[in-house]
């Protein structure tokens, strides 16, 4: 059975290289039915990944421990659904659901768009062709997920904590975001190679970006969620390099997504999106290379592999080569119209452009520091936090007032007089959010209170986006206000989708503020009888238990909890002891108040069976909850963004088959 | 443009500037008496420690180098011999005394994180 | 089970084999076998295309804007003539008749009318011309872009 795999993976990776040797050919030749043939691979290929992935798959469902892969990821008394999971689970299973993701998405690009422009797509295939055999020559040569070994009797399990359903789902959705911004960046280069000079490749990814970006925050945000409720230190994100990776291309491609608008509608900013649709890319790339290494030092380590230096070559060649592509093709790349004034809705996205992109910059630049200063040094030297908040403050603030200035603004200029129509209601909102909190006591942290009224002026620009667009079709169309309302953000899917999405990161970062810059932790060490004061709470400590499960044993110690002097509950926080994995796994315990908008997070650090006494570390976390909220808005956002218009579509497909674009079915 | 220049003057100063902290291995300390490091390494040994401060002998990774490092925190519960840990602090009379809350455990399989408060 | 595994690995090779050559197999002797790119004709005409509907489409969004109340009446009066006239330009641009004439833009409707039949080197009509030539209706407010917008406006029924 590895054999099949293992065969199906070489199968892969030779199909992967036809597509992109033939491909080449073929596009540059202008030879259709080699390009066909091309363009075939490539689906072959996904099938072929497809067959490794379930010999793997099959393996894990077995048991069969002769797979070394599946006896070192899984063991007999694991649940199904983890077992499954195991599967992305280790460097080289993950590697192959990249791969299977990779050559299912240039399957779906390919053959979706094979009718609309062949001569891009005939470039597109070679490209995604390279890349899909990069992954499989690393599979099949590097780390090959079906190695054998003589079975043992059982398998080394999968650590406790990872047995979670955040993350069981965050890896896929990671996935499909990073491997999902490939199909940008073959689309941009290919209309490079093709020598086109129009928009078709925007119009061609439009889908595939903002799917990808959507699954790519989500799946930032399931891994913050398991990291809050799971690992028991009472944070979400550290800024270790691992979550870094996926943040950097995050950024990058929201920078995209608004930049390739604004060359959509003014024929702008064309180099530019070459280019930041490569480091999306790149920096795609490098966010599972540092995971992969062990390069850096992280809390995540992979193992430390040779595959490396593979990823970092790989890395530089894409980099290189499409730096020089556009370079040759400037001619191609002009602007239409120019920027006419510092004050419009162009300028915006610029400014929102380019401070998305320096917080990836300066977010690499604190993730690569520790290599580059023993580099040049010889002694690594590593930034911390601090570091990075201070950016996440010098950046993130602004980008959060652009978010709610930006659709106050119009096309090309805007005069003061029409500014100040559209402002004065949303900074009002802001002032008196701002001294409101202020008087509640909000003054404790400026960026706080900052990043308050910054969300507060945003949100009220939503709303008033919302209110006018509505009552203006009622006006002329007179329908009531529900059916204005329904047919306004149908007629205008990306830019109120839009709209909901900045809602979203509104709440993120309202929930990242109060549960970071007004949130309370204290320490002690109690025995049974004593109390702590946290915030408004009162937690008594009564004592511990010991409780024998199935697979682990349970201490628990068990808190009373007060507030304003009433008894509001019990909490139980502990730690759960997994005889056979030999692990411990912290299980913290918290209380939500939906009331009051605030998480009482209480976590054991130490049982001491001495005096019984425990050292607790309670944590009041105001407005967390915000933020995994905030990630059903974004979804729901994206979708409506995403959701296919049909009128658009029509209107597209006229443009095309005027043009004399459109050919022969 | 502008702005893009000002970022990158901004960074590279930071980095001249000596901006972080000295990533160091056990075997690395010797001259840094003092000064406040972040320090990783496998630990080797746990030693007698008084309540409330952990003792253990911190190894090189890959390498010959061990110091003693006194941490006056709760350890994490993957700490064990033979896990790689880091953890900020300076070096004080040949012992690393390690700053609460910054120790951060690294779990040996993959795809797992631990950190301690 | 290596046989069955061999066997499998065979099969799947074969067929992948066939599935490549299947365009040459469909096809073996095809009347041509280029790749349908865009001459430079072709290209310049997307890019009027495109040019047109970015004209067209800024024209309905700052209608949009002015509607709402984003843009003033100064500001729209100010900013709605250029819009015009360049979206006039571009359509006329992809004027040549030979093109063929789908139900975009509904003749008479959206088509600018010909000018008369000039002999050069008789100026063309600049940025400074009153925009009386082309006469472009006011754009529905609408807020698709589709071509609903269009012909909604021979009846001005409201479209869907």
């Amino acid at each position: 059975m590895p054999e099949l795999g293992q065969a199906a993976l070489v199968l892969c990776l030779g199909l992967s290289l036809y597509a992109a040797g033939a491909g080449a050919l073929a596009a540059r030749r202008r030879e259709r039915r080699l390009a066909v043939s091309a363009g075939n691979a490539l689906l072959a290929s996904f099938a072929a990944a497809a067959v490794a992935s379930t010999v793997l798959a099959a393996a894990l469902l077995r048991h069969d421990f002769g797979f070394t892969y599946v006896a070192d990821h899984t063991s007999r008394k694991l649940p199904t659904i983890y077992t499954l999971s195991a599967f992305w689970g280790g460097q080289e299973g993950s590697l192959l659901l990249w791969l299977l993701i990779l050559t299912g998405y240039a399957a779906g690009a390919v053959y979706l768009n094979r009718r609309a422009a062949p001569d891009v797509v005939s470039w597109v295939v070679p490209i995604l062709g390279g890349v899909g055999a990069f992954f499989s020559f690393l599979l099949v040569a590097v780390a090959s997920p079906f190695a054998t070994q003589t079975p043992p009797a059982d398998g080394l399990g999968l650590n406790p904590s990872l047995q979670n359903p955040y993350m069981l789902a965050h890896p896929p959705f990671l996935y499909l975001g990073y491997v999902g911004l490939t199909v940008p960046f073959a689309f941009a280069m290919g209309s490079l190679l093709a020598r086109r000079s129009d928009e078709r490749w925007i119009v061609a990814t439009r889908r595939w970006t903002l799917a990808a970006w959507t699954f790519l925050g989500i799946g930032q945000l399931l891994g913050a969620h398991w990291a809050y409720v799971e690992v028991g230190w009472g944070g979400y994100f550290a800024w270790d390099p691992v979550e870094n990776a996926a943040l950097m291309p995050w950024l990058a491609a929201t920078a995209f997504l608004h930049s390739v608008m604004v060359q959509e509608k003014k024929g702008m900013l064309k180099v530019w999106n070459m280019l930041l649709v490569t480091l999306a890319f790149c920096l795609a790339l490098f966010g599972t290379f540092l995971t992969r290494s062990g390069i850096l030092n992280s809390i995540h380590s992979f193992t430390e592999s040779s595959i490396g230096p593979w990823f970092l070559g790989f890395i530089a060649a894409v980099a290189a080569a499409s730096i020089a592509l556009v370079l040759s093709r400037l001619t191609l790349l002009r602007s239409e119209t120019r920027l006419e004034s510092p004050v419009s809705r162009e300028a915006s996205f610029l400014y929102n452009n380019l401070l998305l992109v320096a917080l990836s910059l300066t977010v690499l630049w604190g993730v690569v520091y520790p290599i580059l200063s023993e580099a040049l040094t010889g002694e690594a030297r590593v930034v911390g936090p601090p570091y990075y908040n201070f950016f996440l403050r010098a950046f993130g603030l602004p980008l959060l007032l652009l978010m709610g200035l930006g659709p106050l603004l119009a096309w090309r200029r805007s005069s003061a007089k029409g500014l100040r129509r559209s402002f004065v209601w949303p900074a009002v909102v802001a002032v008196v959010t701002g001294v409101a909190l202020l008087a509640a006591g909000a003054g404790s942290s400026i960026p706080g209170l900052v990043a308050y009224s910054f969300s507060a002026f945003v949100v009220a620009t939503i709303v008033e986006e919302f209110v006018r667009g509505t009552s203006a079709r009622r006006a002329t169309a007179g329908e009531p206000w529900a059916a204005a309302f329904a047919s306004l953000v149908a007629r205008n899917r990306r830019r109120y989708g839009g709209y909901v999405v900045h809602g979203a990161i509104v709440l993120v970062a309202v929930g990242i503020a109060g549960s970071s810059a007004y949130d309370t932790v204290r320490q002690a060490r109690l025995r049974p009888g004593q109390s702590l004061a946290v915030g408004a709470y009162m937690l008594r400590y009564k004592g511990w238990t010991e409780h024998r499960a199935q697979n682990a044993i349970e201490d628990r110690a068990l808190f009373e909890v007060r507030r304003g002097g009433r008894r509001v509950g019990t909490l139980a926080p502990g730690k759960n002891f997994y005889p056979a994995e030999q692990q411990t796994s912290s299980e913290m315990a918290i209380r939500s108040d939906w009331r009051r908008a605030e998480d009482l997070d209480l976590i054991v650090q130490r049982f001491n069976p001495g005096d019984r006494s425990v050292q607790l570390k309670a944590l009041v976390k105001p407005l967390v909850n915000l933020i995994w909220i905030a990630g059903v808005v974004f979804l729901a956002g994206s979708l409506i963004a995403l959701w296919p218009d049909a009128r658009e579509q029509r209107r597209l497909a006229l443009r095309y088959r005027e043009a004399g674009a459109v050919l022969r079915a | 443009m502008a702005i893009a220049a000002c970022l990158a003057v901004f960074l590279l100063y930071t980095s001249i500037a000596g901006g972080g902290r000295p990533a160091l291995k056990p075997s690395e300390l010797a001259g840094h008496t003092g000064e406040e490091v972040t320090l990783t390494g496998r630990v080797a040994k746990q030693l007698r420690g008084t309540p409330g401060a952990a003792r253990f002998r911190l190894h090189d990774i890959k390498g010959e180098g061990a110091v003693v490092v006194v941490y006056r925190d709760a350890l994490s519960d993957q700490f064990k011999v033979g896990r790689d840990i880091s953890v900020d602090g300076r070096l004080k009379s040949g012992v690393f005394v390690g700053k609460p809350g910054t120790m951060v455990t690294k779990c040996p399989s993959k795809y797992t994180d631990k950190k301690t408060t | 089970m290596t046989w069955l595994t061999l066997a499998a690995g065979a099969a799947l090779a074969m067929l992948a084999v066939v599935f490549l050559a299947r365009p040459f197999l469909r096809e073996p002797s095809p009347a041509e076998d280029r790749i349908d790119g865009l001459d430079p004709a072709a290209q310049r005409r997307l890019e009027l295309a495109e040019q047109r509907d970015r004209a067209l489409a800024a024209l309905k969004e700052l209608e949009f804007d002015h509607r709402t109340g984003k843009v003033s009446d100064e500001d729209y009066r100010a900013l709605v003539g250029s819009l015009r006239r360049s979206a006039a330009r571009a359509l006329r641009a992809l004027e040549p008749p030979e093109l063929p004439r789908e139900p975009y833009p509904p003749p008479g409707e959206l088509d600018p009318p010909q000018p008369p039949e000039i002999p050069e080197p008789y100026p063309p009509p600049d940025e400074a011309d009153p925009p009386t030539q082309p006469r472009i209706p006011e754009p529905y407010p609408e807020q698709s872009f589709g071509r609903d917008g269009g012909r909604a406006l021979d009846a001005g029924r409201s479209s869907r």
